[in-house]
């Protein structure tokens, strides 16, 4: 009895001493540091650590276009010589109020310095009045008549009130919502991800396929938080349409930090890998030590290199790196980066219905024709019969930037992410990226980024395009399969798979419009 | 009579231990505490002096200017490689078209009479410090789907200059890029179609590799660069860069079978300077069967 009581004592104990707290987290590193000489993987490391830190401890770059939450702030006129902590600010965006202790972080000024020798002030906002924009600043309870003498807030000293807020929420949101399929580092590799195919995205190579922009441009912020709010049908990827949109904004947010460390990290890499790869150093060091045989010795060792390379060079390397990031960043949110059509789909109104349903007939039988045309060549990969079983999926690919080349395990087509990929099956009628027709339009003209789906803008007009849109929107509702229009002039594509004979008469017939 | 069948006790302490556990967190548990810190988005004070290509240390010497030409050979007997594309690969409605023998094999391009070896790369990939590149118009160059192959194999592209990829053929191609450091460019291109402009906004550090991804054996190289010291071999292996101030340079010599020939050639530049490489079998072999399979036995 009494042996019974201590077990389960021991067993309570045991149960509550450690709890099911929150897994903690850690930003996974690349597998291809693994190649990198030994100082030079540390470098790269460190630099990820210093621009983004941990999970825990995340690092607000203020390079990069990302909304950290806060309020920026300007310094707009000096303060009275008697007191110094009370001056007049500008806010972005404006505040009504500023809850005192928040804290406040100067970016450029009299007032980043600390005093010599000592740790960096803990600033703080000790009162805000929104009339008149004076804001009145504390540092670590120092009266301002202690004040260094050289500490003069100046007109457009910069400064950001309790930043990084929306980047915990977004963090937060994420941790509950996203990671366990996306992982930690957005690597597409979260704990469920295992069991999902097609597995969910991988966020670090900065790309995602289903964006209005152009070719070469990144997804906007509105792209984004179409695909988290819609979900992608035919993937695990669900719709969050019950989130806010307050929440949702902060998630795009997030996913769009958590891109821009993986292209961070991926961009190093492949600056360093060229010559600073293990391959690499021990061709250099071979190559030296021949040179040494030959009696013309380098000026400096190769080791000696690396670390001049790692000192001088690698910082501008990736203070580059960061510019290219915004740069491309700010550059998918501008309206001009929306890949708008020139015309619309059919006639404009006011159109009599019977010559609107003419000219939607008319689309899709020169979308049907399209389909199969060289310009097009659609059947190669989508198949004679639209099901997704071109003859290109049976080729066998190399996987480009190898040497020696080396091709793909399985044949067929593959995407940036080394994933196999199959081109759509449009008799289902799933439409991954989205089913309305502009959708769809834009999977044809700018292409899938990330696939090998090209852009079709420059090989069809407009009026190509939307009648290829038309038919594929009509593909699912048809009787029978498809089949090459007779006055072709191009033979039948090659049949890798039983042609079905289609029965003779029928004609396409309608679909939504 | 009922409680104190043995069984009770076990759902007691099955029920227990399962309240405590749901008690102590599970399914939420403390928050993480998270803190952020700011980084400023000012440029890091550059260490030493860097020039405007970083690069070597500085090897700009009294002398004279000069160019940098010669040829790259094979030494040896030159292998006779087998044809990139055949029936199995061709699709039937394009036979016509991509004709096997017309495709060849570009990857070893050696000529008969002079054993010069065609589509080696050249070039300085850094520039040192205290060289700077002339600004000059740059003429458009023209990049063709020609019989199911890119023609020319090679070129060299400076940044900003524009490359008409064209299409001779009445087959659909599309050109596929994949530099590292901007995105990609994939286009189809229809036959005789209007020409598709495309340029490259970086220099890249090793040349660049250009796919159609409906003719699988198709395989083109750019090389791109920031400057113009960069050269293509042509049919008899001969290169030449421009005039270079006097100094020591650096040199990448790069062949898309071995990968990097030369990874930093030392030329001292002294008036012109003539270098003629030449290269074996085993220089130029690649290893073309089953990918080796590699197991991951630990991670760090």
């Amino acid at each position: 009895m009494n042996v019974r009581r201590g077990i389960l004592s021991i067993t309570a104990a045991l149960a509550a001493a450690p709890g099911c707290g929150p897994p903690d987290a850690r930003f996974v590193n690349s597998e291809r540091i693994d190649d990198l000489h030994r100082p030079v993987q540390q470098a790269v490391a460190d630099a990820l650590v210093d621009h983004f830190g941990t999970p825990h401890e995340l690092v607000a770059w203020l390079r990069l276009p990302v909304n950290y939450g806060g309020y920026a702030g300007i310094v707009s006129a000096a303060p009275e010589a008697n007191r110094r902590n009370t001056f007049r600010v500008e806010l972005d965006p404006p505040a009504d109020e500023l809850e005192p202790g928040q804290e406040l972080v100067w970016i450029s000024g009299s007032l980043l310095a600390a005093p010599a020798g000592e740790q960096p002030v803990p600033w703080t906002v000790a009162d805000y009045d929104p009339e008149t924009m004076l804001i009145t600043v504390d540092a670590a309870g120092v009266s301002p008549d202690d004040w260094p003498a050289d500490w003069q807030p100046a007109p457009d000293d910069a400064f950001i009130v309790a930043p990084g807020g929306r980047l915990k929420h977004g963090r937060a949101l994420y941790m509950e919502h996203c990671m366990h399929c996306h992982g930690v580092s957005g690597d597409g590799n979260g704990p469920t991800a295992p069991y999902l195919d097609p597995r969910p995205r991988d966020y670090r190579l900065g790309l995602f396929k289903f964006t209005s922009t152009g070719t070469g441009l990144k997804a906007s912020r509105a792209d984004l938080a179409l695909t988290i709010r819609h979900g992608i049908p035919g993937t695990y990827m669900p719709s969050f349409l019950l989130l806010g949109d307050d929440e949702l904004q902060a998630i795009v947010e997030y996913i769009r930090w958590l891109a821009m460390r993986g292209e961070f990290e991926k961009r190093m890499i492949d600056e360093l890998y060229v010559d600073h790869s293990q391959q690499a150093l021990e061709e250099r060091k071979r190559d030296e030590a021949q040179q040494r045989s030959e009696g013309s010795p380098p000026d400096e060792t190769v080791d000696e290199a690396v670390a001049r390379y790692l000192e001088e060079e690698f910082p501008g390397v990736v203070d580059s790196l960061g510019n290219d990031l915004k740069d491309a960043w700010e550059q998918a949110d501008l309206e001009d980066s929306v890949f708008k059509p020139a015309q619309p789909r059919l006639p404009a109104e006011p159109t009599p219905a019977a010559q609107l349903e003419n000219a939607l007939r008319e689309s899709r039988e020169r979308g049907l024709a399209l389909y199969y045309s060289d310009k097009a060549k659609c059947a190669t990969c989508h198949g004679p019969q639209g099901r997704g079983d071109g003859s290109e999926i049976f080729a066998f690919r190399d996987i480009p930037n190898t040497n020696p080349v080396q091709k793909y395990a399985e044949p067929g087509l593959f995407d940036d992410w080394g994933q196999k990929i199959e081109p759509r099956d449009l008799t289902r009628g799933v439409f991954r990226g989205g089913r309305r027709p502009i959708d769809i339009y834009r999977r044809i003209a700018v292409g899938i980024k990330g696939t090998p789906m090209p852009a079709f803008a420059s090989a069809l007009s407009e009026q190509e395009r939307w009648d290829l849109v038309n038919f594929v929107l009509s593909v699912p509702y048809r009787d029978e399969p498809m089949t090459p229009p007779p006055q072709s002039a191009a033979p039948a594509p090659a049949a890798t798979t039983a042609q079905i004979q289609p029965s003779p008469g029928a004609g396409p017939s309608g679909g939504p419009r | 009579m009922l409680k104190r069948h043995p069984a009770w006790r076990l759902i007691g302490a099955v029920l227990l231990t399962t309240a405590l556990f749901v008690a102590s967190g599970c399914g939420g548990g403390a928050p993480a505490e998270v803190s952020v810190n700011v980084k400023s988005s000012e440029a890091p004070q550059p260490a030493s002096e860097i020039g405007p290509n970083g690069g070597t240390p500085p090897s700009v010497t009294p002398g004279q200017p000069g160019r940098i030409t010669g040829t790259v050979t094979f030494d040896g007997t030159p292998p006779s490689l087998p044809l990139l594309a055949d029936s199995s690969k061709i699709k039937p409605d394009e036979a016509s078209v991509c004709k096997p023998e017309l495709i060849g094999n570009d990857s070893l391009v050696v000529n008969p009479d002079n054993k010069g070896v065609a589509f080696v790369f050249v070039y300085l990939e850094k520039l040192p410090r205290g060289v700077t590149a002339p600004k000059s118009e740059l003429p458009t160059l023209v990049f063709d789907n020609k019989n199911c192959r890119f023609v020319p194999h090679g070129i060299f592209v400076q940044t900003g200059q524009t490359v008409n990829v064209t299409n001779s053929d009445p087959i659909l191609h599309n050109t596929h890029t994949f530099p590292k450091r901007t995105p990609q460019f994939n286009q189809a291109i229809p036959p005789a179609g209007a020409p598709l402009p495309l340029t490259y906004a970086r220099p890249e550090q090793l040349p660049v590799e250009v796919k159609c991804d409906l003719h699988t054996w198709m395989k083109g190289l750019h090389l791109v660069l920031d400057h113009h010291w960069g050269a293509v071999t042509d049919e008899d292996g001969r290169f030449e860069l421009p005039e270079l101030p006097p100094g020591r340079y650096e040199l990448k010599v790069w062949h898309e079978r071995p990968g990097l020939l030369e990874r930093s050639r030392r030329v001292q530049v002294d008036g012109d300077v003539e270098l003629n490489l030449s290269y074996g079998a085993a220089r130029f072999a690649r290893y073309e069967g089953p990918r080796p399979k590699s197991v991951t036995v630990a991670s760090r």
